[in-house]
């Protein structure tokens, strides 16, 4: 049965809450150091969410099977399903924070529920860790101190980057866009849009769909007779997939150019024979020779997931990717600030000197001015072979 | 005592909840806050769905608004959070009420669309109106007037005043108003309710509320977006209301409990959260039908009936004697789809009389009912109540201009208590004034109704029934009282009790309208007769007039009386055997112990007066009636426990009154479709019934829908009897039909008599019936009264088991 | 332009239109819907993915056997959160429908994954292209399909026993208990049906859409949405009212964008039943005292 007040209950919860926080406090020493994540674990991003929760265990693993943290105490992670609703993850970042004690948030794929947990843990003191999404205003909020870390893409500079790929590999005169229809695809339409006007183009339009549609090629139809020379698309893979569908479908041989959402879920099999010519940008990539972070990395996971049987198995590798170097990052600002205690940690970031990490050697990844800890350096662009990603060549 | 606990628990929950948001200013603070808005939301759908009785799939559009208006005005006007609450409430109710004006134009599923292409649209204008709304990032910084702990201590209080204030508004005018049109529409227009501004008073506040806990989510998160509000939030609010207890005062807190908390407790599942929390709402909806305050009030709280003060009977005689007028219809006429069913009645009703309308089944009685008192528009003629036209008016203004009336089947609202059915009368569709209880008590004393007046109606047994809305009707101080069938069902005590009753609210000065079967209270009490027939006056005058008048005579048992009866045949074998078989509808009890036998091969014919139970027999017998008591053997074959179809398999088909033919269909299929019972149908069958039944060869292809009323009910009989019957049961076949077509049609009948066909014929034409029946049953008041041979039951008993008195038992 | 606005609204719509009959059927012979209509067309492609892809069984196998798991989910839906909420004179079916699709919902969540899949099709993968347009086979076979069936329902119902039974049961079902019809088998059968008209649909929108387990719920909204325009009663009307959803569907986007789309659809819909409040095709209901 649910959980339902009685007046005893209601009474006496006050009191237990005020007393648990003091216990918890005074048992601190013992207990685990819990890491808390809200991602989308259900709905149509739900594959983000569990790319997410790998890449944060199999780093967490590694920093247990070496003594934990802080002389000996245990990392354990905490999930919380936001169901992609910024209200649902607001609610379940407060109760990680305030009841399961966490001492840092993990954040998933979607914007919105991100921009609804910055203020949460700005106030809370808590350090919130972005490892997906990619709304500038993120990490960029204007908070003093700000609490609020990245290790994930930043759409001002994806879209620098995207624009630049696509005017001197294609030579766009007139991109035109394809954007998904939420918070994530509107910072891309502003950085796009921006991107644009730096390198003295004019956009053909921008055209938005849902991760429901079944059917692209109205808005496609529309880019086309704008006159749009490339497609810029930004959106996750399943509806991405769509897009190439309906440009195969319309038969409009078009080069396209890709925000990295594509590679969150089985683009090849989703897009049928036109995947391999979307070029798109990525931070990592498990194919092709891989340093020995990598190599580590990718044992562990197909020790640890039996279904991830080689490098195309793991999916999304940007989520585990920048999820496991977030969460070491995280264990070394630990160690630096001596402490679990919020303003400690974050003390604790801005100290990180350097680390070797999966995504490439970071050093001084967090400062005062930038809390993103990649910047446009750190992107490559790729494609598909089958199912491989493959770096564009050439 | 009650009010006391209610009043320490009550506070015990605020302080409650005051020390959790004060103490745990975080998370338990906002759990707390959301479940606050969430119950918000739910006492506001409360008022749709609990009370007006309409779904809508929209509410999260509504919370959308009112949360993006507080965002809006405060991040983009400036305005404080205090200025912006009200503003924002204000575009809700705006907004909720020009929506009303496409939406309540249509209801149940349609409604439900409705409200779902709105909360989608808010979604879609959200996103894209991005100057003002942010888009799909939503807006950020929505400043609150207090801290987490403060705002959410604030949706608290204000969900606690809303939630007091839903109290006392289901029982306020408003709210009884909205029960009364979800549980009786008819029978509320019929006390002066006007139903659009009720239902859409209901759909703007359950808005408002919405708007209102849109607002404080607004500043509770400090964050809004459109994926904030998606659709499934609606069914999610919906669920509130249905889990807690639709029309439960404390039905949206415990559901807003289950939809906010269950998820918590849930929350370690992570992703399999959602899986547990559908099969758990299931689980709720299965074992808790009325919502979980449901059948927590029904385990705790035992309906007790304080003790009522003596009533005063004199205040109910001084309100009902307050206006006086008479009812006159002149050429009141009115045709469906082309059959004319009230063709041009005049009728007067002076006050301080009364004045019966009676006339043979399908002759327009309620038709005509209808037409004065505005539930359906005359084609032509007028009707005028005290000297003032009201022909073509809506029913509720003919109401409020002093025309109140009872229905055939008693609608009380069922929902409501004894008390608020009558105090609804003497509000009539009024939104404000008063509704004295001591004056509804003395009505009820009036119509001597001495039950609990706590009850709900719905728990009435049936006279109780008749006895409340008659004192529902009276308290809207009528001039015209008109009264459909009220003895119907009621035992011989309780129908002497009502006329004198009727007679005592003439004698008050009401022109009271009985429109009734039972000729013996007619004969009884009434000063004046008005007799149709065939929607004509054909007789008009006091009771011994009518009742010698030759015309009333044919009207009542038909025509050209066939000769004699048939030669006596000895009985066949027990077929058919029913023992002790009692039935009825619901509450209303119409057989008692009927205990009959059909010979197989036999003709058994089953009289009586309307009302007598006669159709609710073939019906028992049929199986359209479960459960039934007693016995019912075909055979070896025991049918009482089973459902009609099984019934129809064995053998024992019924054809219905009013012919029930498929209209749509044509006449091969109706037919084709008599055959269902056997594997073996062949299409050669169907002329086998063409050579019997001539008339329906050149309509074979034609839609039965079509066919004229004779046509049809040959259509119903052919179709009977291609199922091969054991036993055909025939329910008032020769009803509404022409002379030579019933002629025609018992000719079919004597031949299937001696074809050897078992038959059990219900028939008002007695004597047609007689001619051709070997026995014979008498019903009345639901018990068979008289039995014997064709012979014996011929004479002047059927007279007066047909015009009112009392038959005697013969045999 | 107008070419692939008429193209793909009538491939979409004729889906639309195919989910939205499963509501007819329903509703005419008990007045009852699954709300979860969206959860059939969902389950019809998962098991078919399953079979197809996941066992390599070939099409001809997967399909009836896709099929016949959604009639007998159909079956589950009309016991288990229909019939008990009918018998007891409630309409919570509405909400234990919705109920029991989460529950399908996230139990395929955790069964099949939460990764969208593609079905592969050979219909879905060569475009016919003609001019500035290109269609799949596929395109043209979906409508095909759809005003195949809704022929193929509408000679069931006028030319088989059943379906008179089921048309004597729509209009008179006491009349047709007393011609030995048994309604209440008639209903459950109807669930079937529409389950697996709903299946149907989520085959047919595989290949060129994804298989994924919430693939069901905007397909249930948009084809109740086109029900009740139909007039939810009238099988040709609803047909005729997908096709027309699909098509102003794909106009807006077409000329107005796609952020104006499901704005306008919705309105349209509003404004419909404004002018035709029991659906376009709809046939009155005549109110009673």
């Amino acid at each position: 049965m649910p959980t339902k007040f009685t007046r005893r209950q209601a009474l006496v919860l006050p009191a237990g809450i005020a007393l648990g926080s003091l216990a918890g406090r005074a048992a601190m020493a013992a207990e685990p150091v819990k890491i808390g994540l809200v991602a989308a674990l259900s709905g149509a991003s739900a594959k983000s969410g569990e790319g997410i929760t790998r890449g944060l265990t199999i780093a967490i693993d590694e920093i247990n099977a070496k003594g934990g943290v802080l002389g000996g105490r245990m990392l354990e992670l905490v999930r919380r399903d936001d169901e992609s609703n910024p209200v649902k993850g607001q609610t379940a970042a407060r109760e990680l924070i305030d009841k399961e004690g966490v001492a840092i948030l993990f954040g998933g794929i979607d914007s919105p529920v991100s921009l609804a947990i910055v203020p949460v843990a700005n106030a809370a003191q808590v350090p919130f860790m972005g490892v997906w999404a990619a709304a500038t205003n993120i990490t960029r909020n204007g908070a003093n101190p700000n609490f609020i870390f990245r290790v994930s893409a930043v759409d001002v500079l994806v879209d620098r980057a995207l624009m630049k790929y696509a005017t001197t590999k294609f030579g766009a005169k007139t991109p035109g866009l394809m954007l998904v229809n939420n918070g994530w695809g509107e910072s891309n339409l502003a950085g796009l849009t921006a991107a644009a006007e730096a390198a003295g183009i004019k956009l053909a339009g921008a055209e938005k769909f849902d991760d429901k549609d079944a059917d692209m090629t109205p808005q496609l139809q529309r880019l086309r007779d704008a006159g749009a020379d490339t497609v810029i698309l930004v959106g996750n893979a399943a509806p991405g997939a769509q897009v190439i569908k309906s440009l195969q479908r319309s038969a409009w041989t078009v080069p396209i150019v890709s925000h990295w959402g594509i590679s969150g879920g089985r683009f090849p099999e989703l897009a049928g024979s036109w995947a391999g010519k979307v070029h798109f940008i990525q931070t990592y990539s498990f194919f092709g020779p891989q340093n020995d972070v990598g190599k580590q990395v990718l044992a562990a996971l197909m020790k640890k997931y039996p279904d991830i049987k080689g490098p195309g198995d793991v999916t999304p590798p940007v989520g585990v990717a920048n999820a496991y170097d977030a969460m070491q990052l995280t264990a070394l600002a630990m160690a630096k600030a001596g402490s679990t205690e919020g303003a400690k940690l974050r003390e604790g970031f801005l100290a990180i000197e350097s680390y070797q990490g999966l995504i490439k050697n970071y050093t001084k990844p967090f400062t005062d001015a930038n809390h993103d800890a990649l910047n446009e350096n750190d992107y490559v662009m790729v494609r598909y072979n089958g199912d491989q990603i493959e770096p564009v060549t050439g | 005592m009650k009010a006391i606990v209610t009043i320490v628990a009550a506070v015990l929950v605020g302080a409650a909840a005051v020390a959790i948001c004060l103490l745990a200013p975080g998370y338990y603070a906002y759990l707390l806050g959301t479940l606050a808005t969430t119950a918000l939301v739910g006492v506001g759908l409360n008022v749709l769905l609990g009370l007006a009785g309409e779904v809508s799939l929209g509410q999260a559009g509504f919370l959308a608004l009112g949360a993006y208006g507080v965002g809006i005005l405060t991040t983009k006007a400036g305005l404080n959070f205090w200025a912006a609450l009200p503003l924002a409430v204000l575009l809700v109710a705006a907004i909720s009420a020009a929506l009303s004006i496409p939406a309540l134009r249509v209801t149940g599923p349609y409604l439900a669309m409705v409200t779902i292409a709105f909360g989608f649209i808010v979604e879609s204008v959200s996103v894209e109106w991005r100057d003002l709304t942010g888009g799909s990032s939503g807006l950020v910084g929505i400043p609150a007037p207090f801290g987490t702990g403060g705002t959410a201590l604030l949706a608290c209080g204000l969900c606690g005043l809303a939630l007091l204030w839903f109290h006392y508004f289901a029982r306020s005018p408003l709210g009884l108003a909205m029960q009364a049109i979800a549980s009786a529409p008819a029978a509320a227009r019929g006390v002066g309710i006007s139903a659009l501004p009720v239902r859409t008073a209901a759909f703007v506040l359950a808005a408002v509320a919405a708007g209102l806990a849109g607002g404080l989510q607004a500043a509770l998160t400090g964050f809004i977006a459109p994926s904030s509000f998606p659709f499934s939030q609606s069914i999610l609010f919906l669920l509130v209301v249905v889990v807690g207890g639709a029309g439960r005062t404390l039905g949206p807190l415990v559901g807003s409990a289950v939809v906010v908390f269950l998820p918590e407790v849930l929350a370690g599942l992570a992703e399999y959260r959602l899986l547990v929390f559908g099969a758990g709402l299931l689980i709720v909806l299965w074992a808790a039908p009325g919502g979980i305050a449901g059948a927590v009030a029904r385990l705790l709280m035992p309906r007790q009936s304080a003790p009522n003060p003596k009533p005063d009977i004199d205040l109910a005689l001084a309100h009902i004697t307050g206006a006086r007028g008479s009812l006159a219809a002149e050429g009141v006429r009115v045709a469906f789809g082309g059959v004319i069913a009230v063709a041009g009645v005049d009728m007067t009703a002076q006050p301080g009389r009364v004045t019966s309308v009676i006339g043979p089944n399908g002759a327009g009685k309620t038709t005509l009912l209808n037409l004065v008192s505005g539930f359906q528009r005359p084609d032509s003629g007028i009707v005028r109540v005290g000297g003032r036209e009201i022909t073509g008016q809506p029913a509720h203004d003919v109401a409020r201009a002093g025309l109140a009336r009872t229905f055939q089947t008693a609608q009380p609202f069922a929902g409501l208590s004894v008390l608020d059915n009558v105090r609804l009368g003497l509000l009539r569709g009024s939104w404000r004034g008063e509704a004295p209880a001591n004056l509804a008590r003395a009505l009820l004393s009036l119509v001597g109704y001495s039950g609990s007046q706590t009850a709900l109606a719905a728990t009435l047994p049936h006279v109780d029934r008749r006895l409340v809305e008659i004192a529902r009707a009276l308290g809207t101080a009528p001039a015209v009282l008109l009264l459909d069938e009220p003895a119907a069902g009621l035992n011989d005590a309780d129908t002497a009790k009502l006329g004198g009753l009727l007679q005592r609210l003439a004698r008050a000065g009401l022109a009271v309208v009985l429109v009734e079967h039972d000729m013996s209270l007619v004969m009884s009490i009434s000063d004046e007769i008005v007799v149709l027939d065939a929607g004509r006056r054909i007789a008009a005058g006091p009771p011994a007039v009518v009742r010698n008048d030759p015309a009333v005579k044919v009207a009542y048992l038909g025509a050209e009386v066939p000769a004699g009866s048939a030669a006596p045949r000895p009985a066949g074998a027990p077929l058919l055997e029913v023992g002790a078989l009692g039935a009825g509808y619901g509450p209303l009890a119409v057989l008692d112990q009927v205990s009959l036998k059909v010979g197989r091969g036999e003709v058994v014919a089953l009289f009586g007066p309307n009302g007598a139970g006669k159709s609710t027999l073939m019906k028992a017998l049929s199986g359209l009636i479960r459960p039934v008591t007693g016995t019912i053997h075909l055979g070896s074959l025991e049918l009482a426990a089973l459902p009609a179809h099984l019934v129809a398999r064995a053998g024992l088909i019924l054809v219905p009154e009013g012919r029930q033919v498929f209209p749509q269909l044509t006449v091969a299929e109706n037919l084709r479709l008599g055959a269902t019972r056997r594997g073996d149908f062949v299409s050669a069958e169907i002329e086998t019934m063409l050579v019997r039944f001539p008339r329906l060869r050149p309509r074979l292809n034609t839609a039965a829908g079509l066919l004229s009323g004779g046509e049809q009910q040959m259509l119903a009989v052919a179709r009977g009897l291609l199922a091969r019957p054991e036993v055909l049961l025939l329910d008032e076949p020769s009803l509404g039909l022409a002379p030579t077509v019933v002629a025609e049609l018992f000719e079919q009948f004597t031949r299937l008599r001696d074809e050897g066909m078992t038959l059990l014929i219900v028939d008002q034409m007695a004597d047609y019936a007689l001619a051709i029946a070997d026995r014979g049953y008498v019903l009345g008041g639901g018990r068979v009264v008289a039995q014997g041979n064709a012979a014996e039951l011929r004479g002047a008993m059927l007279d007066d088991a047909y015009l009112g008195a009392v038959p005697a038992v013969v045999n | 332009m107008l070419a692939t606005a008429l193209v793909s609204g009538l491939s979409l719509g004729s889906i639309y239109g195919l989910i939205a009959l499963g509501f007819t059927l329903t509703f005419a012979v008990s007045g009852t819907v699954n709300f979860a209509q969206g959860s059939s067309v969902m389950l019809g492609a998962v098991v078919c993915h399953a079979l197809a892809v996941g066992l390599h069984w070939p099409m001809v196998a997967a399909v009836p056997v896709a099929l016949l798991a959604c009639a007998v989910w159909g079956l589950v839906v009309e016991r288990i959160a229909v019939r008990p909420f009918v018998a007891r004179g409630t309409n919570s079916w509405l909400m234990a429908t919705v109920a029991l699709g989460i529950l399908l919902d996230n139990v395929v969540m955790v069964l099949f994954g939460k990764e969208p899949r593609a079905l592969p099709s050979s219909l879905a993968d060569d475009p016919w292209v003609i001019g500035n347009i290109g269609i799949f086979p596929l395109q043209v076979v979906v409508p095909l399909v759809g005003l195949g069936l809704a022929l193929l329902v509408h000679l069931g119902m006028h030319r088989t026993e059943l379906g008179l039974k089921l048309r004597a049961a729509v209009e008179n079902p006491d009349a047709a208990r007393l011609m030995s019809i048994d309604v209440t088998l008639l209903i459950a059968l109807t669930y079937a049906a529409a389950a697996l008209l709903a299946g149907i649909g989520g085959i047919l929108i595989a290949p060129v859409y994804n298989v994924a387990y919430d693939m069901g719920t905007l397909f249930g909204i948009k084809a109740f949405a086109v029900a009740i325009l139909g007039g939810l009663t009238n099988p040709w009307g609803v047909v005729i009212a997908g096709l027309g959803y699909g098509l102003v569907e794909a106009c807006a986007t077409t000329w107005l964008g796609s952020g104006s789309t499901q704005i306008v659809t919705f309105s349209a819909v509003i404004a419909a039943l404004v002018l035709a409040p029991s659906g376009l095709f709809g046939r009155r209901t005549r109110v009673r005292v």
